[in-house]
């Protein structure tokens, strides 16, 4: 029984219940980063030192960087009111999908067949060589978040409809909550 | 070889940004050349595919040592001659659609990375790599919905958003368990080993899971609710695109692939395949019957379609297998066909609420035959194209002792064919209804768009032989060689 | 380790999916995206450590991330596009469309 493992897992399901009920969205945004870097010390320690430090430098850091300076964008005066009863039904439901799990895990993935080997000599021999058609897919992904952020970024000169739109908007928000 | 079909959109999206400040025609231009070579490219292959061969392609045939391969089959081949019809005619329709819209550059930099990523999620043999470029597709299409940035777009893309990211992140965990057990993502060592290492509850398992997953790609009930939402909201030539190609690749396909080439057709997924489409057929006509937006009565009649399409794969057999196929590519070009109608009628009325709209027949003459044109190709009336694919199905299923299913989708090409007439009848034909006096026809390139579609939907209806036994059957072979492969059978069966 | 590492995805995959399903905030929302994300990383990680085939699995993982990274600024770019439209960040201004 690997306890260090174990204890870490509970740390990162704990982390993820916070980041779930925090009202703040800075500090659920914070617990979240908390979450990457213990899942990377988890991925360390299962012989993975590159997908953890991919974890911690990628997930913890830029995406962490990115919700940070949305929730400064968007701030708004009155914060948006969750409602109360999932934080209380959630135990509840927690235990039940818990137990069924523990059943579920524990019939299905027995044995482990021994299957075809990806053996290669390196890691960079694995990814350039092996999976170099995801290395297109990784460049062709990435040009499609910039080009999909610059195209969603744009300022247009708002007409006299736009206005009268975005002012109907803004009271359907408010006033139906 | 085969590679060019990635990298040549790819390649170009990288350079509209430059491309757009040299001159503004420009991204135009080259967008339309660059599916038009696409389009040469694939209809070059199809000679060597037409006796059930396949193409592989490996990295070390242009010298590098790289162990990556694409393979191209018939069932392939079919689905990249629809995307590079498709995405050219909608690309010469956006030359004047998307004027208003500004940022021609960007448009056409993510128009050109969802066709990359259609395209080699169509040619890849590896299943975390189609994986990879059904988000590559996925990715761009969420900025086009949205990229007139109002209320209704951002809305329906978000909503796009999030239920697509559940159903991947289902089809990944159902991937990293295949992954547990195999030791392997190709497609064909997964169909040898799936069979031997795996207990029947985990394949049931995932099968669920991709079931769910590429079933919220495919817009299958119950898995449909943002469909209606996105189609209607994005820019028309996108609208085509999405209803008329990506629910295709990124559900049916990437779903045929892994039923087919991994779990060999299971009958309980058989089963499940034909309930799911024949739900999809009933509840997406139903609703369409309701809808007053022209662009939604689209949406869910597209729904209704993929049901047709999903019965006929999930029936197996070889009549069923073609008349899916052959669906499918109708379905993808009526269905642009009537959702660039439907954007050619905003433009030049500015509503798409049909209660509004009367009688613009008389104004936009091309418009109203090429809708004509639509509306009779996916109601199935000879002879127009779609006659054919839905005879093939209803023939299929007697055939295969589901008269009763067979019945129902009769029922519902009789049910498309009323709503359809209804719409015919309320926006072009009748009086000219108040404020619609100054409505012209649409420009050339638009106009053009729309008739090279009506024009092949005819020409495809009259020449079903010929288009059956060079594009559909190689990908019906390819197919049918799979099934019962791995010989396990499920759930007492 | 490996059937205790998989418990742990079901549960963080169930605890995302009910952040996704009860929120309100937008900005939870994509939290909760985050949250089944890295379930999907602890699942791929696992089976390469269970294989012996850790070269493989990180390969995997590491295109999964940079495809989440694309989403997610994606998301974001959306979020703040609906903030601009309707001045909050309530999923329930976004009902406008139904039928």
């Amino acid at each position: 029984m690997d306890v260090i493992n174990l204890i870490l897992l509970i740390m990162l399901a704990g982390l993820a219940c916070m980041a779930v009920f925090f009202k703040d969205l800075l500090r659920a945004a914070l617990s979240l980063a908390f979450m990457s870097a213990v899942l990377a010390v988890v991925l360390y320690r299962m012989d993975s030192p590159y997908a953890a430090v991919f974890e911690l430098s990628v997930v913890a850091g830029l995406i962490t960087v990115l919700f940070v300076s949305t929730i400064a964008l968007t701030k708004t005066e009155e914060a948006v009111k969750e409602s109360r009863w999932p934080m209380y039904l959630f135990p509840l439901f927690l235990v039940l999908f818990g137990l069924i799990d523990l059943l579920v895990m524990k019939g299905l993935f027995s044995n482990i067949p021994a299957g075809y080997g990806n053996a290669e000599k390196s890691f960079g021999a694995t990814l350039w060589g092996i999976r170099s058609m995801d290395l297109i897919g990784q460049i062709a992904v990435i040009f499609g978040g910039v080009f999909g952020v610059l195209a969603l970024f744009r300022e247009k000169p708002l007409t006299a409809q736009d206005k009268i739109e975005a002012e109907k908007a803004k009271d359907g928000g408010h006033k139906l909550w | 070889m085969l590679l060019l079909f990635i990298v040549i959109p790819l390649a170009m999206a990288a350079l509209m940004p430059l491309v757009s400040r040299l001159w503004k025609g420009l991204p135009d231009i080259l967008g339309t050349l660059t599916m038009a070579a696409l389009l040469a490219l694939s209809l070059s292959q199809i000679r060597l595919i037409s006796a059930g061969h396949r193409i592989l392609w490996d990295a070390a045939a242009i010298g590098l040592p790289l162990k990556a391969g694409l393979m191209l089959d018939g069932f392939s081949l079919l689905l990249l001659l629809t995307i590079s019809l498709i995405s050219l005619f909608a690309c010469i329709y956006s030359i004047n659609y998307m004027e208003h819209y500004g940022a021609k550059g960007s448009y056409y930099a993510l128009f050109l990375l969802m066709v990359a990523g259609m395209n080699g999620l169509v040619l890849t043999v590896d299943l975390f790599n189609m994986y990879v470029f059904l988000e590559v597709a996925a990715v761009a299409s969420y900025a086009l919905v949205a990229f007139g940035q109002k209320h209704d777009e951002v809305e329906a893309a978000f909503k796009y958003l999030m239920l697509s990211v559940v159903a991947t992140t289902g089809i990944l965990l159902a991937m990293s368990f295949i992954y547990l057990m195999t030791g392997t993502m190709n497609f064909k060592e997964l169909g040898l080993m799936v069979g031997t290492g795996m207990s029947l509850k985990l394949i049931g398992l995932c099968l669920a899971l991709f079931l769910m997953g590429f079933g919220l790609k495919a817009a299958m009930v119950p898995f449909h609710a943002w469909l209606p939402d996105a189609h209607p909201s994005a820019p028309a030539p996108i609208s085509a695109m999405l209803s008329g190609v990506l629910i295709k690749v990124s559900g049916i396909y990437a779903l045929t692939r892994v039923v087919y080439d991994i779990f060999g057709l299971p009958a309980s997924v058989s089963q499940a395949m034909i309930w799911l489409g024949v739900a999809s057929m009933v509840i997406g006509a139903l609703i369409a019957l309701g809808q007053n937006d022209f662009k939604r009565m689209l949406a869910y009649s597209s729904i209704s379609q993929i049901g047709y399409i999903v019965v006929g794969l999930g029936l197996g057999t070889p009549l069923g297998i073609m008349g899916a196929l052959f669906h499918l590519f109708n379905h993808a070009t009526f269905k642009s066909l009537l959702f660039l109608d439907a954007g050619a009628t905003e433009y030049a009325t500015g509503t798409r609420d049909l209660s509004k709209l009367g009688g613009v027949g008389h104004k936009m003459p091309i418009t109203s035959l090429t809708t004509t044109i639509g509306t009779f190709s996916i109601a199935g009336i000879p002879p127009f194209n779609g006659f054919w694919s839905k005879l093939l199905i209803i023939v299929a299923l007697v055939e295969a002792n589901h008269v009763g299913v067979a019945a129902i989708a009769i029922a519902t090409s009789i049910l498309t064919l009323w709503y359809f007439l209804l719409m015919q009848r309320k926006a072009f034909f009748g009086k000219l209804a108040a404020g619609l006096e100054k409505v012209k026809e649409v420009p050339f390139y638009m106009a053009l768009a729309t008739f090279c579609l009506a024009a092949l939907c005819l020409l495809v209806g009259l020449f079903y032989p010929w288009v059956t036994a060079k594009l559909i059957q190689p990908g019906m072979i390819a197919l049918s060689n799979s099934i019962g492969a791995n010989g396990f059978s499920m759930f007492g069966q | 380790m490996v059937m205790i590492n998989l418990i742990f995805v079901g549960l963080l995959f169930f605890i995302g999916l009910y952040c996704l399903l009860t929120s309100r905030n937008m900005i939870k929302l994509l939290i909760g995206l985050e949250i089944m994300a890295k379930s999907a990383v602890l699942s791929f990680i696992t089976a390469g450590y269970a294989r012996g085939e850790t070269f493989f699995s990180q390969s995997l993982v590491i295109t999964f991330i940079v495809i989440e990274v694309s989403i997610v600024a994606v998301a974001l770019a959306l979020v703040i596009n609906a903030y601009k439209n309707t001045g909050n960040l309530d999923v329930r201004s976004l009902t406008r469309l139904k039928g």
